[in-house]
């Protein structure tokens, strides 16, 4: 603490027993916050745990409920289990649709709201923003009475398309905020040195909004894959990953699930670290 | 005139693509879901359009219940998650230091793990043989023939933890914010901690607050995973209703009247929530 | 994220766009009409009695032998190898109304689901037969169908067997934690009742299960299901729920409880209940006297599934040694009469066993349930309600 701070506080607390009261709560009350701060880390990741725990567990019959003992067979074989891979590949292929087309419908509408003024720009924010703002049960029941109604056969094109749908707001408001921060200088800059419109997205604009784009592709795609309810309303006889969870958790959810979604969540969390890491650095 | 059209086109020709694939697979469903609740039929007669209200009045009297447990478990597991939130966000944000992106991994982490993964996890922790209800029933908080699972508490404590990092965002992005100084200033003006925190950080960070708490309160509300999963037939939700008259009744009209009325129901409370707070605008 | 305020002429556009948007589902309507979903009548199409390279089932879960140590599936294994044919088994059927809502959207439209052969549970097959959703048998393919159980050959949606074959049958009564509970019960009215058991039962969320076996308490008879019957079913029921006695409606997922001691009992099923007691002898089945439920699972081919190969795989699977295997790892009702004598050579033990072989005694207190009411929306909705949804 600087010199004028301590004499803020000097003067603050005051001086003398009633001032050691005051510096003795106030440490306290630090503490307090410390050991809170601590103790919802630890609820937080406590269901993390649990979940990379049981993937180890070697049940005794169908149930991965209780803990009866290691094993490493589990991560040995980890598509042991029939559909399970079948399941997981069908998302990761869904998943890079939606990323893909998600970011090609999304980035271009951001940057129209984020640097343009034209008619009817707040009704587009507003319809950008109200699937975010909509329970996931109203969304799927939405479009499973479209196909209903139209006589489109649900499967793995309608879950694309669902999920291409409510990515987008998602990839928009991220590469928007991007957008805003950006220094509208270096654009200009370019415009004064002669290059036209698409030079200048070409040259400038689109490198700089390149990680944006990179974030909101990862995080689009990691919407996709955890998706359920939507999912479950338009998937016809698809399964895709969490279907699986959610059908053997009727009977018993194998350890293998387990393994497989630790290894979605430490693929996800090597992406996010390196994501700072590079933020950090630039 | 071409150059004019060439001026004006540039934004039209960007959102186009996009707001005219949100307007199919959004506004038109969202149209149908309309439509829909207005049918009537069954299943092995088919279903027409007949302009039939009373889909909308039957399904409020007949679930009327679960419409009021459903906002009831959303608004608690939303006041829980502020009131963890909070205080965590805070303490990050202002005396996390070098530990910040590390502290806010370790928030976003359960974000990670699949939805329905996190559900089990806690079937897992809060079963009856485990640690958490072995030590309550040694307290005279839990009986010993009472379980945590199948209750209330369950299905609240599920979606606390669901939607959390949803909360925790927003609110960590306001709080990230806050001006130091104005802190420091209500400080030499000898406020006490109490009278800062009430009168200048919560004021400050109410945007990021009322982000948070919608952007939980509206998926929790709709959720039916949690009560599946963690609850019984008493604490079945409005969730679970539409997922059943849809994928297991196959009653469409009924389902899709319930799903307008959750609608209206949770903009209701936004707007009464938006207007209690007294503030018409959340900058992000 | 900006919403700006919202003064009173705003108020007033938004309000008459919303207004006007809600003239779009009569529009709507009127083009559209609403969701079809009749069926077209079935044409009898003549059999290419020809194997096809590959067959796709969709079943249920852990319905199928296999060898733990190389997760193979040894009766699956010959088949592939006897006929040269691959076989996908896939195991999507976790419920019969969610596998229903899964495939109903393709049938109704008129194109086939990628699947040869399903299983559901007899009464879901009933239904789908009554939409036309099923194609017949090639019986002369499938002479051992000679061997099927009396019990099971005549069915009362599907006389003559033409159009399904059962896959297993399976009682459905009381699984119990003998030592936990005390005393033995004496049938399900006993469980919901005895106030000692609070909190600390299960049912199953299936009418059949569940209703069944109060009906057969009550003194009805449930392959005859009415109102009346009906009601007084739910009536126990619903006083079950009410006071806190029963913990929830599970689906498969009894199983789990029961072995952990959350539950001490529940309606179940045979062979789940043989399996958990291998390793906690204090799980015991009991039938009551007033009679248990037989659920049957049924093999079919829906539209679009190759005719022929189904037909092999059913025979082949309706061979009494195949069974044999079969039983030795899924300890259910077989459907086929030379299953015991097989079952003697290969594991003499489980071929007294009397609730993989019940004898004509017990035969005599198993009842199926009405397909009627399964299908029955009012039924369907009324049990849905009682179960909170």
């Amino acid at each position: 603490m600087s010199a004028v701070a301590g004499q803020h506080r000097a003067r603050r607390l005051g001086t003398g027993f009633t001032g050691t009261v005051r510096a003795l709560a106030a440490a306290l009350r630090r503490r307090a916050l410390d050991v809170f701060g601590v103790a919802a880390i630890a609820y937080l990741l406590l269901p993390v745990v649990v979940v990379i725990a049981f993937s180890f567990n070697d049940p005794a019959g169908r149930f991965n409920y209780r803990w009866t003992g290691f094993t490493f067979d589990n991560w040995a074989r980890p598509f042991g289990v029939p559909g399970l891979a079948d399941s997981m590949l069908t998302s990761l292929e869904i998943a890079a649709i939606a990323a893909v087309a998600g970011c090609l419908l999304g980035t271009p509408l951001a940057m129209a709201l984020a640097r343009h003024r034209f008619r009817g720009r707040a009704a587009t924010e507003g319809l950008v923003l109200l699937p975010m703002a909509t329970p996931e049960v109203v969304l799927g029941a939405s479009l499973l009475a479209l196909f209903l109604n139209l006589g489109m056969p649900t499967g793995f094109g309608t879950i694309a398309l669902a999920h291409t749908m409510f990515v987008t707001s998602f990839v928009v408001i991220t590469i928007r905020a991007r957008l805003v921060d950006l220094d509208r200088n270096l654009e200009a800059a370019a415009a004064d040195l002669g290059a036209g419109p698409i030079a200048t997205f070409r040259l400038v604009t689109f490198p700089l909004i390149l990680p944006s784009i990179v974030a909101a592709a990862l995080l689009a795609f990691l919407l996709s894959v955890d998706d359920f309810v939507i999912t479950n309303f338009n998937s016809g006889t698809t399964v895709t990953f969490p279907l699986y969870v959610w059908g053997s958790a009727r009977v018993g959810v194998p350890p293998q699930v387990n393994v497989i979604g630790s290894m979605l969540l430490l693929a996800s969390l090597l992406v996010a670290a390196l994501l700072m890491i590079r933020r950090r650095r630039v | 005139m071409l150059r004019r059209l060439r001026e004006h086109a540039p934004p039209y020709a960007l959102a186009g693509p996009a707001v005219l694939f949100l307007l199919a697979f959004f506004a038109v469903p969202a149209l149908y879901l309309v439509q829909t609740a207005l049918q009537s039929g069954s299943f092995e007669t088919g279903y027409r359009f007949d302009w039939a209200w009373s889909n909308l009045s039957d399904g409020v009297s007949a679930y009327a219940p679960q419409l009021v447990r459903s906002v009831a478990y959303a608004g608690a597991a939303t006041a829980l998650g502020l009131l963890l939130t909070y205080p965590l966000m805070y303490w990050i944000a202002r005396r996390g230091g070098r530990l910040k992106p590390l502290l806010l991994l370790c928030v976003v982490t359960p974000f990670f793990v699949t939805f329905l993964m996190r559900t089990l996890a806690w079937q897992t922790i809060l079963q009856d043989g485990g640690a958490i209800v072995s030590a309550l029933r040694a307290t005279p908080l839990l009986g010993d023939d009472e379980s945590l699972l199948a209750t209330p508490f369950a299905v609240i404590c599920g979606l606390t933890y669901n939607y959390l990092p949803l909360m925790a965002l927003p609110l960590y992005a306001t709080l990230e914010r806050l001006d130091d100084r104005m802190l420091e200033a209500a400080d030499d003006l000898y406020s006490t901690p109490a009278a800062t925190f009430f009168r200048v950080t919560l004021p400050l960070s109410l945007p990021g607050v009322i982000a948070g708490s919608l952007l939980m309160f509206i998926p929790a509300c709709g959720d039916y995973v949690n009560a599946a999963l963690l609850g019984s037939p008493d604490t079945s939700m409005i969730g679970n209703v539409i997922q059943s008259k849809f994928l297991v009744v196959a009653d469409y009209p009924t389902a899709a009247a319930l799903s307008c009325v959750v609608m209206a129901v949770i903009l209701a409370v936004v707007i009464t929530w938006v207007r209690v707070l007294g503030a018409w605008r959340l900058t992000g | 994220m900006t919403l700006e305020p919202i003064d009173r002429r705003g108020l007033l556009a938004r309000a008459a766009v919303g207004l006007g948007a809600l003239t779009v589902p009569g529009a709507l309507g009127a083009c559209g009409g609403g969701i079809d979903t009749r069926r077209e009548e079935q044409q009898a199409a003549p059999v290419r009695r020809e194997l096809a390279k590959s067959l796709v089932v969709s079943t249920w879960p852990f319905y199928i032998d296999i060898d733990e140590k190389t997760d193979e599936r040894p009766t699956l294994e010959a088949f592939q190898e006897r006929f040269d044919v691959r076989v996908r088994w896939i195991e999507d059927i976790n419920s019969n109304d969610e596998f229903f809502a899964k495939i109903r959207d393709p049938l109704t439209q008129g194109q086939d689901i990628g699947r040869d052969i399903i299983v559901p549970t007899e009464y879901m097959a009933a239904r789908m037969h009554e939409l036309g959703w099923l194609v017949p048998l090639d019986r002369p393919s499938i002479p051992n169908a000679a061997g099927l159980d009396p019990l099971l050959a005549d069915s009362a949606w599907d006389p003559g067997r033409r159009y399904s074959l059962p896959w297993q049958s399976f009682i459905t009564a009381i699984g119990y934690n003998r030592a936990a509970v005390g005393r033995e019960l004496s049938g399900i009215t006993d469980m919901l009742t005895d106030s000692r058991l609070r909190n600390r039962i299960t049912v199953s969320s299936s009418q059949e299960d569940t209703l069944g076996l109060i009906m057969l308490d009550n003194g009805d008879d449930p392959a005859e299901v009415t109102d009346a019957s009906f009601d007084r079913a739910v009536a126990v029921l619903e006083r079950a729920l009410d006071t806190g006695q029963v913990r929830r409606a599970a689906g498969n997922d009894y199983a789990a409880a029961l072995a952990q001691g959350d539950v001490v009992a529940s309606v179940a099923y045979s062979g789940d209940v043989f399996q958990l007691a291998l390793d906690n002898p204090d799980l015991e089945f009991l039938i009551p006297d007033s009679g248990a439920i037989l659920g049957t699972d049924v093999m079919c081919i829906p539209r679009g599934g190759d005719v022929y190969t189904a037909s092999v795989f059913m025979n082949y699977y309706y061979e009494a040694a195949v069974q044999a295997e079969l039983e030795a790892y899924l300890t259910l009702i077989s459907p086929v009469t030379g299953t015991r004598a097989a079952m003697r050579r290969r594991r003499p033990r489980l071929a007294d066993n009397p609730y993989m072989f019940p004898d004509e005694a017990t035969r005599a207190k198993l009842h199926g349930y009405d397909e009627r009411a399964l299908n029955d929306q009012d039924y369907r909705s009324r049990m849905q309600a009682v179960l909170g949804v």
